[in-house]
């Protein structure tokens, strides 16, 4: 089983410092604004915000973007696609790769600067990720797929 | 049908009712700002020239765009195809290819069933085309054309799309196939299901809140004076308003459920197979067999006692009204459990309908009913302490069911395996559903545990096939790990692998 690209966990931990960012942005104003400004917005909701904060500070920037690079699995065979994934919650999926009816791959500017690719599989029920590949690899492995699946195609007609 | 064909002239008129329809709120805000000046009674007629000028415009403007695009519609069958072209401004033209059509369904409401039009709705895996209001006749020979020339096409279904069919290896008569009535509901099955319908409680529940909505507390009150005076006692009072509006609710929602089903029959002509019911609106619905997805039978316990079941099926398509998301189609909502096997075995003779064996571990009982139960301590722990001294005694109760309920999902969720098909049990409050699935239909196996339930070697193991937008899935809950690698290697490849699932157990030990 493969693992996704190292350089995922920078990305989704800046991500979410942006995240944090606009959050801190919001409860410094909410702060700023309940002494000075608004005399009926109770100075403890800029607290609430700054636990939200420590929150995402502490989790979703330090602690999961490790744990879920960590953690998250992906194999593609030659009929199916498996992914692992789940820090807490293991989770197990398998893909019957003829099922598969669309292949798309996407960049965030984020994902851009890195170097990074993410790629969805869209089967008639459901769209199943795998994110934050290197460029090449995603490239790579959208073109197998699809050519495993025209050859499977081909095979069944 | 092979010419460009109009809609019913009575669609205009539902272009009319639409526009009205659309502007409703507006026209109630200007009519509410302007109650003063209505109910003074001195309107002057610049006003109402003016107002009703407005309104006038708006339906005209909302309408006539409707109208015109009604008036544009056109639709015909041309060189195995199906076209639907429209539009006011910018043309628009839908071709369904007839060979991926899966089914042809019309529905009469009342206001199309007074002048004999009908709703017709084309479905295909993709999009499909729905046509408002066309004359009842053109709707039956778009059906029988449809049909004919499905039938005429090669045999030939895209990949994933059809699982292998004994029965086009028998000989075919030539001679056109007529509609075989399967199943026909007799009115006693009819009341009985009623009676016995889940949704009778979801239906209490909406005539509750509309009491309180329309403040029925005066009519309670009413209620009140009339048997106060005859038992002395508020609560045995209370007990009885209460008793009378249940049992009301309950025979109006038997009322209404009878009409909805009235005269259910179910019909099969080669591979299509119709469903017709109502008494005021006419539903009309076919399922293609060969797109079948999966196949489940369902029961409560209430019916289960009585020996009754519900067949559905899924189909998959982007085009499915809001309420059939799930690309579900009941065909038999309430049949006998012999007769429904043998009319299973005659719709679907590829299919293997066994019932599953019971394979949830002791262990994996209490997790049925824990997480319901903690929610039930917590709230009436809630409760008692601030509101009500006696609220353990509900609390009681309410656990007592959900750990009944627990038990009896329990007890009853299982697979057992036939060939390239899997038969699952899985499990609601006190419901069960058997889900028929052939392998190659799976679109995707998902395999979830927590700490827990890695400790325990127990797991949860749920089956997606296509269905609507979103899926069917099975899930079975809380079975032994063992169990789970066997429905895991039969989903990924119908056959085991041994080294792979080494590896991947492998990868999961470590993390």
């Amino acid at each position: 089983m493969e693992k996704i690209s190292p350089k995922a966990v920078k990305v989704w931990r800046i991500s979410e410092a942006i995240v944090a960012g606009v959050v801190l942005l919001l409860a410094l104003g909410t702060f700023i604004l309940s002494l000075y400004v608004w005399d009926w917005l109770p100075w403890w909701i800029s607290l609430i915000i700054f636990g939200v904060l420590l929150y995402i500070c502490i989790f979703q920037v330090w602690l999961f973007p490790a744990l879920k690079y960590k953690h998250y699995r992906y194999e593609v065979l030659e009929d199916e696609i498996k992914i692992h994934s789940g820090i807490w919650i293991k989770r197990r999926l398998s893909v019957p790769l003829f099922r598969v009816q669309n292949i798309d791959t996407h960049v965030g500017p984020l994902m851009r600067r890195f170097g990074l690719k993410s790629i969805t599989l869209r089967t008639s029920a459901e769209r199943i990720g795998i994110p934050e590949l290197e460029a090449g690899r995603a490239d790579g492995l959208r073109n197998d797929i699809r050519a495993l699946i025209n050859e499977n195609t081909r095979r069944e007609k | 049908m092979y010419n460009p064909e109009k809609l019913h002239p009575v669609a205009y008129l539902g272009s009319v009712v639409n526009a009205f329809k659309n502007l409703w709120i507006p026209i109630i805000v200007v009519l509410f700002n302007s109650r003063e000046a209505i109910f003074s009674g001195n309107i002057s007629l610049k006003y109402l020239l003016i107002s009703g000028g407005v309104v006038i415009f708006a339906v005209v403007l909302f309408g006539g765009y409707d109208f015109l695009n009604k008036f544009r519609t056109r639709f015909w069958i041309e060189d195995g195809k199906f076209i639907y072209k429209d539009g006011v401004i910018s043309n628009r033209e839908k071709e369904l290819d007839i060979s991926r059509i899966q089914s042809i369904d019309f529905n009469e409401p009342i206001f199309h069933r007074i002048f004999g039009a009908v709703k017709l709705d084309i479905i295909t895996p993709g999009e499909g085309i729905k046509i408002d209001t066309i004359k009842k006749s053109q709707a039956q020979s778009i059906q029988s054309i449809l049909y004919n020339e499905m039938d005429q096409l090669d045999s030939s279904v895209e990949i994933g799309a059809s699982s292998r069919w004994p029965r086009e290896e028998a000989p075919v008569e030539d001679q056109p196939e007529q509609f075989v009535t399967l199943y026909q509901m007799t009115g006693k099955a009819l009341i009985l299901m009623s009676m016995t319908s889940g949704a009778l409680g979801a239906f209490l529940a909406i005539v509750f809140g509309f009491i309180n909505l329309i403040g029925a507390n005066f009519l309670i009150e009413r209620y009140f004076e009339v048997f106060e005076g005859l038992v002395q006692n508020i609560f045995l009072a209370l007990g009885i308003a209460v008793l009378i509006f249940v049992t009301v609710g309950y025979i109006m929602g038997i009322l209404i459920l009878s009409i909805k089903y009235y005269n259910y029959t179910l019909k099969m002509k080669s591979d299509d197979l119709v469903v017709e019911y109502g008494l005021l609106e006419k539903k009309h619905r076919s399922v293609n067999v060969i797109r079948v997805q999966n196949i489940i039978i369902k029961d409560s316990i209430i019916r289960r006692i009585i020996g009754y079941y519900s067949l559905s099926v899924t189909i998959t398509s982007d085009s499915l009204d809001s309420g059939e998301i799930d690309g579900k189609v009941e065909l038999i909502p309430f049949i006998r459990k012999k007769r429904l096997y043998r009319i299973i075995d005659e719709i679907f003779p590829n299919y293997h309908v066994e019932l599953p064996v019971r394979t949830v571990p002791f262990r994996g009982y209490r997790r049925y009913f824990q997480v319901m139960l903690t929610l039930v301590v917590i709230i009436t722990g809630i409760v008692q302490y601030f509101w009500f001294g006696y609220a353990w005694i509900i609390g009681l109760a309410v656990a007592g069911i959900f750990i009944i309920s627990g038990i009896y999902s329990a007890r009853n969720t299982g697979y057992k395996f036939h060939g390239d098909e899997i038969n699952m049990m899985t499990t609601g409050f006190f419901s069960r559903s058997h889900f028929v699935i052939k392998h190659e239909k799976v679109i995707q196996a998902e395999w979830v545990v927590n700490p827990f339930l890695r400790r325990a070697d127990l797991g949860v193991i749920t089956l997606v096939t296509a269905a609507g937008m979103v899926g069917s899935s099975a899930s079975l809950k809380f079975i032994d790990k063992e169990d789970i690698e066997k429905i895991w290697n039969w989903a990924e490849r119908g056959h085991s692998n041994g080294k792979d699932i080494a590896e991947s157990g492998q990868s999961m030990e470590d993390q």
